[in-house]
């Protein structure tokens, strides 16, 4: 779904049309000015590309949760804001499909059969920031830095090896079938470092990384400038306040309209009244129920992002003798009023039909949701025996995303449950509280998100019985008499893409039917811009791409 | 620290000093600050009695669309759940005020004893309570209580507790103060001398010289209870949605800022019982303390 609002008063609209035309480039003619909104039409298609101020700045208000400037330890969605704006990785997603991968440094790969061993070859005429043609040793270093340092987004590239196997061939192994590999490449903590300059700040890539490698902190103290090929590079970077970024002259891609940009630390609230003064450009965060109180000079793009919001009943009797009863979970999954959880979360927001976002290959299909029935409900809440006792729902009760917090989304469950008549607490505790109990699986039922890490099903195998998520769950691999587990695994190891979202699909129909999961919603992110910032575009996994944002001054 | 002399003196101190004698305290009719501060928490106590006459709507429900501008159907307006305002204003009353009583009953009664005790019998208990005293307002108030709440739980209930442990030691300090003073009094050496017990002697002898500051310690405090409850609620630490908890409600308006209507009524409400426990507090400090009084007149 796409909820896009453009309206704006006519001259306005004149800049943004030429500033738009700006994007196709090179054979544009001189823009004329144009006086009418009509006219601002007619020129459009003709008006060139409107060149930048040497001393343009783009502003742009994020609530930050940045951890480090070392893209080998960063997974988290501001880290990848600013990674994928400053390096480049093997494929990428272009545009905002990203059904299949696509060249970027690499450009072109092949695969063997089994899906273990895929060959890159790499683009040729590529430089860092500091001049350093980008080879194949740099990719190498790369992806077996980002294995052997074993930090936070390691476990996406758990049993890779990479090796240089000419200046510009790459082949990258994996100790399993695993077709996913591609799109994870594609994130941006699979970043292509200039191997010399990072080893010569302290940074390692052999088997013994995560004790001997000490780059981190050149990261994160001087931006590490000339370490990536991007079309930014780091000037500063702090996690509390503010990161800038300046265009990388040397950059081998389309030259990005913008000089610098400013992505400057600012709570959802407080972006809203930024963007409308002017003080920043483009807000990130701005939740959707304020949407309705932007006004119509400013461009809104709204879409469903890559997460999903959903409840879990612990299968632990330990932990709850109630929720571990499978008429429970039945109550629940149909005691939930969808639609008002939809309507709560605001403009662009869906129904999660399954765990899977609805871009994602193997995710269900709409006609899979689950519809509430009370009725239904009610009678399985009878079976259950439950009756008033107290049932705790644990949740950050400080933590948001997408413009969500969750707080009011575990009122209008407990609201929406107590209509079947389970009688919920809610239990909403501070992030580091509750995502220990979460962790430590010990919450009878729970409201927590997903969100992927990269665009592939294989990701949301952590809700398989004794994976991750199943064991937060009180799911153990022993509790898995249908084979999910079995099945999730042998889904991830198909080759052809058709047949690997038809397991998927099926793996995913038996979660539903016999998992402990309840989706809820696939929020939305809405981006909200001055209109001097054109080519606006949401990306589902980068969030945005500065690199693709058009000046309309 | 705990040494010094008695913040609030006695009440009969003015009698003894020759100064002029405390106003009664049925004066205090006569003060317009005191009639507005009455009022407003007679206004607030019918409220709270009576919010499930004068609620238009459940105030937990989320039947109604959300959002709504204040109109007469929906004075206070919605909020982000479809839940009137209005009515989770006045059921809110129901939570703020009785557990700002308890707490600054339970809060006055501790401190009363603990300063009492530590006062009357000196030596190693009054060194005892008095260091913990000073290790108690060597944290600010509100740091302290959040520290509490957090390792207890978010929950009313524990917020109230968190409150009752950073508040007693301001009773106690005053309290012990004024029981030093009359402790070594003539009319209380002559009752010890007739053979009147300790207890006797704190009851009969010093607690009516001690009551009048306490209370108008207590009433302000009143002020404050109310005011730490909502902040720790406001914080997350307080009262579990969805309870119409002050401090929640603005909380929740605080992530809108552009419904002014969701945070600003509970906020009216949290500014009005303050100010009215303040104004009551201040004129019976008038009343009972006019040296206090006279001190901060004379320094404005």
């Amino acid at each position: 779904m796409r909820f896009r609002r453009t309206r704006m008063v006519a001259p306005v609209l004149a800049v943004a049309l030429l500033a738009a035309a700006c994007g196709g480039g090179d054979e544009a003619a001189e823009p004329e000015a144009p006086t009418t909104e009509e006219s601002a039409d007619d020129t459009a298609e003709d008006a060139g590309p409107v060149e930048a101020p040497a001393d343009a700045t783009l502003v742009v208000d994020r609530n930050f949760d940045l951890v480090t400037n070392d893209p080998h330890r960063q997974f988290e969605a501001t880290g990848t804001i600013v990674h994928h704006a400053v390096y480049d990785t093997l494929l990428a997603f272009p545009t905002p499909d990203i059904t299949q991968p696509q060249p970027n440094v690499a450009e072109s790969f092949t695969v063997n059969d089994d899906a273990t061993e895929f060959t890159f070859t790499i683009r040729q005429g590529i430089l860092f920031q500091d001049g350093t043609p980008l080879t194949a040793a740099d990719v190498e270093y790369s992806i077996n830095r980002l294995v052997n340092l074993k930090a936070r987004p390691s476990f996406i590239v758990a049993g890779f090896s990479a090796e240089a196997t000419g200046e510009y061939e790459v082949v990258v192994r994996t100790e399993k079938s695993n077709p996913a590999v591609p799109f994870i490449l594609t994130n941006s903590s699979a970043a292509i470092v200039n191997s010399a300059l990072v080893s010569a700040n302290g940074g390692s890539a052999a088997a013994d990384a995560d004790a001997t490698d000490t780059a981190q902190e050149w990261f994160d103290t001087t931006g590490a400038a000339g370490s990536g090929s991007g079309a930014y590079y780091v000037e500063s970077f702090d996690v509390e306040t503010e990161v800038v970024l300046v265009r990388n002259e040397n950059y081998w891609g389309e030259r990005p309209d913008w000089p610098r940009i400013v992505l400057r630390n600012a709570l959802p609230s407080v972006q809203a009244l930024n963007v409308q003064s002017g003080d920043s450009q483009l807000a990130l965060d701005i939740p959707g129920d304020n949407l309705s109180t932007i006004p119509d000079t400013l461009q809104i793009v709204s879409e469903p992002a890559t997460v999903t919001f959903f409840i879990f009943s612990n299968q632990n009797p330990e932990i709850s003798e109630f929720t571990s009863n499978p008429d429970f979970v039945e109550a629940v999954r149909y005691g939930v009023d969808y639609d008002s959880i939809v309507e709560l979360a605001g403009a662009g927001v869906r129904q999660a039909c399954g765990l899977l976002p609805n871009m994602l290959l193997g995710a269900l299909p709409d006609d899979a949701c689950v519809t509430r029935d009370l009725d239904r409900a009610r009678a399985a809440f009878e079976a259950s025996g439950v009756g008033d006792t107290e049932i705790l729902l644990g949740f950050p009760s400080d933590f948001g995303a997408n413009g969500l917090t969750f707080t009011p989304l575990a009122e209008r469950v407990q609201a929406n449950l107590a209509e079947v008549g389970i009688n919920v607490v809610l239990d909403g505790k501070p992030i580091a509280t509750s995502l220990q109990e979460y962790r430590d699986g010990t919450q009878p039922m729970g409201l927590w998100l997903w969100n992927a890490g990269y665009p592939e099903p294989s990701y949301y195998l952590a809700f398989s019985p004794g994976a991750t998520v199943g064991l937060r769950a009180g799911w153990p691999a022993e509790s898995d008499p249908a084979g999910i587990a079995a099945a999730g695994t042998a889904a991830s190891t198909i080759v052809d893409d058709a047949a690997r979202g038809a397991a998927y699909t099926d793996w995913e129909r038996q979660l539903q039917a016999d998992g402990p999961y309840v989706p809820l919603i696939q929020p939305s992110t809405s981006l909200v811009a001055q209109p001097i910032v054109t080519d606006l575009e949401f990306h589902p996994t980068y969030i945005v791409d500065l690199g693709r944002l058009g000046y309309g001054g | 620290m705990s040494d010094e002399a008695p913040a609030v003196p006695p009440a009969d101190a003015e009698d003894r000093e020759g100064g002029a004698r405390p106003r009664p305290i049925r004066g205090i009719w006569r003060q317009p600050l005191a009639i507005v501060g009455i009022a407003l928490i007679t206004t607030w106590v019918v409220l709270a009695v009576l919010a499930g006459f004068l609620a238009p709507y459940d105030p937990l429900s989320q039947e109604l669309p959300r959002f709504l501008e204040p109109s007469a159907a929906h004075p206070f307006g919605t909020d982000g759940l479809g839940r009137d305002v209005l009515s989770r204003v006045l059921y809110g009353a129901r939570i703020s005020l009785p557990m700002a009583v308890l707490l600054v009953t339970a809060s006055g009664t501790i401190g009363s004893v603990l300063g009492a005790v530590a006062g009357y019998f000196g030596g190693w208990i009054d060194e005892v309570v008095m260091r913990l005293v000073d290790l108690f307002f060597a944290f600010p108030t509100i740091i302290l209580a959040m520290a509490i709440a957090a390792a207890l739980g978010p929950d009313l209930q524990n917020a109230v507790l968190a409150i009752v442990v950073v508040s007693w030691p301001t009773y106690a300090r005053v309290v012990r103060g004024l029981v030093l003073t009359h402790r070594d009094s003539d009319y209380v050496r002559a009752t010890r001398l007739l053979g009147a017990s300790s207890r006797r002697t704190l009851v009969r002898d010093v607690m009516p010289n001690v009551v009048g500051p306490v209370l108008v310690l207590a009433t302000l405090e009143l002020g404050n209870a109310v005011l730490l409850l909502a902040g720790l609620s406001f914080l997350g630490l307080g009262a579990r949605p969805p309870s119409p908890e002050w401090g929640a409600i603005v909380s929740e308006g605080s992530r809108t800022f552009d419904r002014w209507w969701i945070g600003t009524f509970p906020g009216l409400a949290i500014l009005s019982v303050v100010m009215a426990f303040n104004f009551l507090g201040d004129t019976l400090r008038d009343a009972l303390d006019p040296r206090t009084a006279r001190a901060i007149r004379g320094r404005e």
